[in-house]
């Protein structure tokens, strides 16, 4: 691992160089906002030492630059944020010394040096495990045929207020297994940003039409990003 | 098993407010095997988890607690009202941040008193771990609750809830009572008790109340205080640290996810001031002044900024520029911090003090705000309350921020000092006034934006151990006369005015002063449902008058009385250094107008240099 000195001394490149890093967000972290993951991170660069480019001006500040902003409670397995590297220095130090100022709920899994941009993000997938008293292969199957048939309206809420969606439109596959008191829904949802469907509509609807929570000790549910994907489908990395 | 991390507890995490207060797994955090100590300790900061994380205090003691392989030291801190109210209705105990376990399961619990107002939230944190509320009613089964920090130099309103408090700097005591736990514990026989009368005998600056009987007169002021036995101090002395560079400092904070007051690197440079203001607790229960040696501070700065990866150093003292060194200091500093973008602040600046060539050190990188303190409006008043500074210090102070770039600047002052009258309030308005007329003394080239002076006025709290411990607090209606007045005198639009609540001061002046009896005053609010008396939104100052009524108390007793100076006071029982002699003098010397020097300029005799101490000012001091 380099030390500070070492790192200081590495040559400046010409223009600083993109790396994505991909991570997971799970545990104590799925409370953690947008803002907070954003400040957390910016923490973790500067503990690593790494040669991070900074904004010229009054305030220098570091970038960063997220995928997809991820609800309040969900955990993830697949994020993304891209920083700006300063001077050379090889992807296996850059894990290096990013790794150790992580946190085993928020893992690196890859750092590389990108080739798609975020704007290409179309889908994102979602297991979502609904712990009830009601599950039965029986409601799995209804739970499919629900969200795949139109209209299912919620009332979703913007910037400028609130507005009733049919959400079947921007469902682009679901699955749903009943085992032993639970329901496993897997769901793909429009992801880009222009037509974002956050997991919690579909899951509060399918709850409220099959009665899905009604004791509240033992009745919960938990939402787990699983993978992102673009417009044809292929996983984005 | 956390509550962050089950699903069962999401629907309720996700119904509050700022559910990452209540996440833990920080980056930082000690997580140690349960099964390889020897005692768990849980560490309770009775505000909430941004406040309580912003506190360098717990911060200290949490390291030096997880430095000893035999203790696990965890952090609790309140949660939020409507937090309580999910815990409550289903039956989620309070829990320790690091491994989710309830408090109730620790073998010691910990609160740092950091102001009066927090009170309650000590009560709910304890009724929310289901423990009694009294020491009393507890028993063997029921961890051993201790209180320290500012608010234990006078616990007594807070006495029956506590088993024991620590006076005084916990970063050996608290080692050595834990330490203490962990053998007694052993042993065939073992009691609360006996641990706790041992704990009293043999270790310095720990009070055990129970131990202690107070008997009252018949107008109310206390006869004495008691020990029920002969083997433990008829008065307890405070215990400070030494020697500042040698004692242990954690170096690798536990990093928030979420915002939090204070998001920046404290370095603790030195304790106790040399000014002796006349109306400061904290200047006088810190003493004897000891400070850091820049060696060590720097050393220090540089540890926590590589595990923390905060962007800004904040030095803190009660005077910083009274630290003996601070050019070397902020040099030494500077040359660390410039090439790694990392601000250097440095709050609480002395007027007298306050150079060209400090503030552009401090200027160099991000700019911080700008404050004083001049605490009256008049000479004869700032004379009386000993702050010493003059117009002219202050017109030079502003004028160096000025030039510097600043267009705004803060200034802090005090309404209901001992001797005050309309015109030294009316002298707050005209010292605004001077400070915005000194702003257009610039040139014009320098003057790029127009400038404002924010004027803050709190209402004296007169407080134990200071030379106005036994000052009357002006009334409500005398404060909001003041008050008023002096939102009359304010002619300018440039000089914003904001004044701190009389309410909440009075309520602290009640309990800065009280005695055993406000127990009662404290349990029937919590039974209430008081709750973050300290916050706006929830203090409820008719609310309170209510619990004393009902608890035959008066508040007025406590808060607008003029204490006997041969009255035996409730913190007479703590010895802090300083002597009650030192302040009778101070207090006579306030009012025939006199000024105290500082420490530097020529000793005293507070009495505070018989503790001992390195690297200060006192004489006989090393």
């Amino acid at each position: 691992m380099l030390s500070a000195d070492e790192i200081k001394a590495l040559p400046l490149l010409a223009a600083p160089v993109t790396v994505r890093v991909m991570f997971t967000k799970t545990g104590s972290l799925r409370y953690i906002s947008h803002l907070d993951l954003q400040r957390t991170l910016t923490r973790c660069l500067i503990r690593s030492r790494l040669p991070v480019w900074y904004t010229k001006g009054f305030n220098p500040h570091t970038k960063l630059v997220f995928s997809l902003p991820l609800s309040v409670g969900c955990e993830s397995v697949y994020e993304f944020v891209d920083i700006k590297i300063e001077r050379q220095i090889s992807l296996a130090d850059i894990k290096a010394c990013l790794a150790p100022q992580f946190t085993d709920e928020m893992l690196i899994l890859d750092v590389y040096y990108p080739t798609s941009k975020f704007a290409e993000i179309a889908y994102a997938e979602y297991e979502c495990r609904i712990a009830s008293s009601a599950a039965s292969a029986e409601v799995a199957r209804d739970i499919c045929e629900y969200l795949s048939t139109s209209p299912v309206t919620v009332m979703k809420r913007s910037k400028s207020g609130e507005k009733e969606i049919d959400i079947v439109p921007l469902i682009h596959s679901v699955t749903c297994e009943a085992e032993e008191g639970e329901l496993v829904l897997k769901m793909v949802l429009s992801a880009s940003s222009d037509a974002n469907l956050n997991p919690e509509y579909p899951i509060k609807a399918v709850c409220e039409r099959f009665s899905l929570l009604r004791d509240e000790s033992n009745d919960y549910y938990g939402i787990m990003r699983k993978k992102i994907y673009r417009g044809d489908m292929s996983a984005f990395n | 098993m956390k509550i962050a991390t089950d699903d069962r507890y999401s629907s309720i995490l996700k119904s509050v407010s700022k559910p990452g207060r209540y996440s833990g797994g920080e980056y930082g955090q000690i997580i140690k095997d349960k099964d390889s100590v020897k005692a768990s300790f849980a560490f309770c900061f009775p505000d909430t988890y941004e406040i309580g994380m912003s506190n360098l205090g717990v911060r200290i003691l949490y390291g030096v607690l997880n430095n000893d392989k035999d203790i696990r030291c965890e952090r609790v801190y309140c949660p939020w009202t409507d937090m309580q109210e999910k815990m409550r209705e289903h039956s989620i105990p309070l829990f320790a941040h690091e491994s989710g376990d309830p408090v109730s399961e620790f073998d010691i619990v910990g609160f740092s008193l950091q102001y009066e107002m927090c009170y309650t939230n000590v009560l709910s944190m304890l009724s929310l771990s289901r423990i009694p509320l009294r020491s009393a009613d507890r028993d063997e089964s029921h961890p051993i609750i201790i209180g320290g920090g500012p608010c234990a130099y006078n616990a007594e309103p807070m006495a029956d809830f506590f088993d024991v408090f620590n006076i005084g700097e916990g970063e050996e005591m608290l080692l050595e009572f834990t330490k203490m736990y962990i053998e007694e514990k052993e042993k065939p026989g073992y009691s609360k008790r006996k641990f706790l009368h041992k704990a009293a005998r043999e270790i310095e600056g720990i009070y055990v109340p129970s131990f202690y009987e107070v008997s009252y007169n018949e107008d109310g002021t206390v006869e004495k205080y008691s020990p029920i036995y002969d083997d433990i101090p008829v008065k307890i002395k405070k215990r400070i640290v030494k020697d500042l560079d040698k004692v242990y400092f954690p170096e690798n904070p536990v990093m928030p996810y979420i915002e939090t007051v204070h998001d920046r690197i404290m370095l603790e440079v030195a304790r106790g001031c040399i000014r002796g203001c006349r109306f400061c607790q904290a200047g006088m229960i810190y003493r004897p002044v000891r400070e850091k040696s820049p060696e060590v501070l720097c050393k220090n700065a540089k540890c926590i900024y590589e595990s923390s990866g905060y962007d800004e150093i904040s030095l803190t003292s009660l005077s910083i520029s009274d630290y003996s060194k601070i050019d070397e200091l902020t040099d030494k500093l500077l040359e660390f911090t410039n090439p790694n973008m990392i601000s250097l602040s440095l709050p609480s600046l002395r007027v007298d003090s306050f150079t060209k060539e400090l503030m552009e050190k401090v200027a160099s990188v991000r700019s911080s705000s700008l404050t004083f303190a001049p605490e009256a409006g008049t000479q004869r008043l700032r004379d009386v309350i000993n702050k010493n500074v003059t117009e002219e210090d202050l017109m030079r102070a502003v004028g160096v921020a000025f030039e510097g770039g600043k267009s705004n600047v803060k200034l802090y002052f005090m309404m209901g000092l001992p001797t005050e009258r309309d015109e030294d309030i009316v002298g707050i308005a005209e010292l605004a006034t001077h400070v915005i007329d000194r702003y257009y003394q610039m040139p014009k080239e320098m003057r790029k934006k127009a400038p404002s002076c924010t004027i803050s006025v709190a209402c004296l709290v007169p407080k134990p151990f200071t030379p106005f411990q036994w000052e009357a607090q002006d009334t409500l209606e005398e404060l909001r006369r003041k008050q008023e007045l002096l939102y009359n005198s304010i002619k300018d639009r440039r000089v914003k005015y904001n004044h701190h609540d009389a309410y909440v001061s009075r309520l602290e002046a009640v309990f800065a002063r009280g005695d055993r009896r406000l127990s009662s005053a404290i349990a029937l609010a919590h039974e209430k449902g008081f709750c973050f008396d300290a916050w706006d939104e929830y203090f409820n100052y008719e609310g309170w008058c209510e619990v004393f009524e009902q608890c035959g108390l008066d508040m007025s007793f406590y808060a607008n009385r003029q204490y006997g100076i041969d009255e035996v006071l409730p913190w007479d029982i703590i010895d802090i250094g300083v002597t009650k002699e030192f302040f009778v003098r101070e207090r006579n010397n306030a009012y025939s107008e006199k000024t105290t020097p500082s420490c530097r300029e020529h000793c005293s005799g507070c009495g505070a240099n018989k503790l001992g101490g390195e690297n200060g000012c006192c004489p006989l001091m090393k």
